[in-house]
């Protein structure tokens, strides 16, 4: 359990040094394959943005600052949409495939930027 | 139009139109409720591009002076057996003078009707908070954060009689703040450009918003709402069954008071408001006697006569 922790915790400074190439995200998309632990660490990521992302929708309704009930709606199916990615991207990393893990933890931290940006929107 | 009793001095209006009378619930304890004469008011704000300003005349109604609290609610699931709502066990909100929270808006409803009452319309609950003057706080125009529960400032729901110098000048407590309140309105965010003059009811269905089901009004901000949620026009929603992000989330009920008269005709019964207002009971009981005589049947008028007579007996 600690080890595993401190390999996330290092594949996390890896990432992060390695700079970003999406939305506050660790640099892990394209063609060039990660290491075992990085895909790891995306899946931490990924998971945390979506929780980050869900705070971020759930503080906005609760103060009743959203800026309409239609964009209310997109953002409950992008959250709905990242949380169904998110188990899709854990099922590929237990069977190894790490592109697919890549692939998918992208799509969420896109996904999970504009769920943040939507919310923090003002109503006009 | 706008001065809705143009004969009584308007000096002593906003304190003294304020009728709280007793209304007596099936199975529950008499509950206090404000009187809003019936008149016209701006309905709306510049704040917002779903708050467009309009002119809106109710007739009379009543409204509670308070949120629904959790004691009036647990008389309730005590008579009906209905479900706890959500946080009905969290220590932060569950005392008995604060405000029920967790309740969907069928919760809401259900509760109104057994207590004799509805849920008030949109329209109704904004002008109960905004008083005679169209104020944009229910105190006034301007905020003040010692006059509400908004923001965080205090971390939970306040009991429903608390920041008694926040009352909208109708009486009414916690009309912006402590907890969003549900109201019977389908929410519409272009409603208000087309909205019917005479008592507004709100749009006949609700939109189904990427069809995850149509949303009710709600009214007031809450303990957790910045300050752009807060004033009297703002305008937020929720699925009606939905309780998902209820910690701020109540209601109050209203009632319909009947046939009442057109300013003029009631006269003697707003003189005996005035003098109510300013303590002369003896007055007040004479004003209300010559009302009576015009109009026997009238309930609300042998109701305030009996209060009247209360007080003199005292």
């Amino acid at each position: 359990m600690k080890t595993t922790r401190c390999l996330l915790i290092a594949a996390f400074i890896v990432l992060s040094i390695a700079g970003d190439t999406g939305p506050g995200w660790a640099g892990h998309a394209g063609t060039h394959f990660q290491p075992r632990d990085s895909t790891q660490a995306s899946l931490y990521l990924a998971a945390k943005s979506v929780d980050e992302a869900w705070e971020a929708f759930h503080q906005s309704a609760l103060r009743g600052t959203l800026v309409s009930p239609a964009l209310q709606m997109k953002i409950e199916q992008a959250l709905s949409e990242s949380r169904l990615l998110l188990v899709e991207a854990r099922a590929a990393a237990t069977i190894g495939d790490d592109r697919v893990v890549f692939e998918i933890t992208e799509r969420i931290g896109t996904l999970a930027h504009q769920i943040k940006e939507d919310s923090q929107r003002q109503k006009p | 139009m706008k001065n809705f009793m143009p004969s009584t001095p308007s000096v002593l209006l906003s304190g003294i139109m304020i009728l709280v009378f007793l209304v007596t619930a099936p199975g529950a304890e008499p509950t206090d409720m404000v009187l809003i004469p019936q008149g016209e008011f701006t309905m709306g704000s510049k704040a917002h591009s779903d708050e467009n300003p309009h002119q809106v005349v109710l007739d009379a109604y009543a409204i509670d002076t308070y949120e629904v609290s959790n004691a009036d609610y647990g008389a309730f699931m005590k008579a009906t057996r209905h479900a706890a709502p959500a946080y009905w066990d969290d220590p932060r909100l569950n005392k008995p003078e604060q405000p029920v929270v967790g309740v969907n808006w069928y919760d809401a409803n259900a509760y109104c009707e057994w207590a004799g009452k509805r849920l008030p319309t949109e329209a109704e609950w904004e002008h109960a908070a905004k008083g005679p003057h169209d104020a944009h706080f229910p105190w006034g125009h301007t905020i003040d954060p010692t006059k509400a529960n908004y923001g965080q400032h205090v971390g939970k729901t306040t009991p429903v009689d608390s920041y008694p110098e926040g009352v909208s000048d109708f009486g009414v407590y916690n009309m912006a703040g402590n907890v969003f309140e549900w109201v019977s309105d389908w929410y519409s965010p272009t409603y208000f450009q087309m909205s019917p003059a005479f008592n507004p009811q709100g749009p006949s269905i609700g939109l189904n918003y990427a069809k995850q089901g149509p949303v009710k009004v709600l009214k007031g901000g809450s303990w957790l709402a910045p300050q752009t949620s807060l004033h009297t026009s703002h305008r937020f929603w929720n699925q009606p069954e939905n309780n998902s992000y209820g910690v701020g989330l109540g209601f109050r009920c209203a009632q319909s008071v009947g046939n009442v008269p057109p300013d003029g005709v009631r006269d003697d019964f707003m003189r005996a408001l005035v003098s109510m207002g300013k303590e002369q009971w003896t007055d007040a009981l004479q004003a209300i006697d010559k009302a009576i005589k015009n109009n026997p049947d009238n309930v609300e008028y042998r109701q305030t006569r009996a209060i009247i007579t209360k007080q003199i007996q005292r």
